[in-house]
């Protein structure tokens, strides 16, 4: 866990200093699955990119140098998304997905987006009949391929249909 | 390059785990690729595992009960495993979370057959759990049989072969790839576009 940045902002001074005068607030930057880091506006916290937060507060027994009161409790607000997901599953294949993504030839496979089946499992509601879609075929007729295809469109056609 | 299986194995080994979309209104695609040379997806727990982990991944926070048997599997030493009865579970109750959860399986020809009952009864779990799953599969024709089996009246049949208009941007994609662009003129380009998809039948194989 690597420190990001972090502020602190005060009570007015005239306020007197009986509980919390003080907050710090730290954002650490943390390291994704692939040990790299990312500034917080580029996080995708769905890659297990997420700040951890840590406040500390001034309302307590200790004094430091500036005079100010520290009690000796931190408040730590860790992620453990990423543990979890770790230990769900260890697999993670983001590179290969963008190779099929590389691959994949725009525009084949739409013809499935239009068939009836599919509209009828992409937008029917909750208990419709048939929430399965089984497409089957031959070796290399493209199977895979369209099912990559129909990824982005099926959050399009949702969204066009609220 | 050829367009068929052992291409789409090569390229897109396990290549979906975590792919995730997720709207604010709570839409997850969860997406796997069987594939004969993976090992670690091979079971149906390692198969839904992956998956619930992409659910789990579009959702924020995480949900308790999936918090909760973190914690208490981190009481054993060296942790306990995951059973398949735990991840159903927390599958149902993750997934409850959300507005509708799409899982995409594919190649599932590819999913060992000694261990595919133990796969259909989970999804079969799954989808009467919850009312807000969509099941996209994919499989050669043997597969059918099973899908009939254990949903029947519940699975639509979808015969998948390539059309010639797919067949035709395919063989674009190729030519505007071509290497030696001069030794190609118009005619040649009809001529390969006419006479190719004349003589496939059902499967793509471009060398």
């Amino acid at each position: 866990m690597r420190e990001y940045g972090s502020g602190r902002y005060a009570v007015p001074s005239s306020a007197p200093p009986k509980f919390i005068d003080y907050h710090t607030l730290t954002i650490f930057r943390r390291t994704d699955f692939n040990n790299k880091t990312h500034a917080l506006d580029e996080m995708n916290p769905t890659a297990g990119q997420t700040p951890g937060i840590s406040i500390t507060s001034n309302c307590g027994n200790v004094r430091n140098s500036n005079n100010n009161v520290w009690n000796n409790c931190d408040i730590s607000i860790t992620d453990k998304k990423p543990a979890v997901l770790e230990w769900l599953s260890p697999l993670d294949s983001r590179k290969r997905h963008y190779a099929i993504g590389q691959d994949r030839v725009l525009g084949v496979g739409d013809w499935l987006l239009d068939t009836n089946e599919f509209t009828e499992w992409n937008q029917g509601g909750d208990g419709i009949a048939k929430p399965i879609l089984f497409g089957y075929g031959d070796p290399g007729v493209g199977k895979t391929y369209l099912r990559y295809g129909c990824r982005l469109p099926l959050k399009s056609a949702y969204e066009a249909k609220r | 390059m050829r367009l068929n299986d052992s291409n789409n194995s090569s390229l897109v080994i396990d290549r979906l785990f975590d792919q995730v979309a997720v709207d604010a209104d709570g839409m997850v695609v969860a997406c796997v690729y069987c594939d004969f040379h993976a090992e670690n997806e091979q079971s149906a727990t390692g198969l839904l595992g992956v998956l619930l982990k992409q659910v789990i991944s579009g959702l924020e926070p995480i949900p308790e009960e999936v918090q909760r048997a973190f914690e208490n599997s981190k009481g054993g030493v060296g942790g306990r495993r995951l059973l398949l009865s735990d991840i159903l579970e927390m599958f149902a109750k993750s997934s409850s979370h959300l507005h509708r959860v799409f899982i995409c399986i594919d190649a599932l020809d590819e999913f060992p057959a000694k261990h595919r009952p133990e796969l259909w009864g989970s999804l079969q779990q799954i989808v009467r759990e919850c009312p807000n799953i969509r099941l996209f599969l994919t499989g050669r024709r043997h597969i059918q049989g099973e899908v009939q089996k254990y949903f029947p009246g519940t699975a639509e049949m979808l015969p998948v072969s390539p059309r010639d208009h797919d067949i035709g941007l395919y063989l674009r994609m190729r030519m505007s790839r071509d290497s030696e662009s001069h030794a190609m003129d118009k005619k040649l380009e009809a001529d390969i576009l006419r006479t190719i998809p004349e003589m496939i039948s059902g499967t793509y194989v471009f060398s």
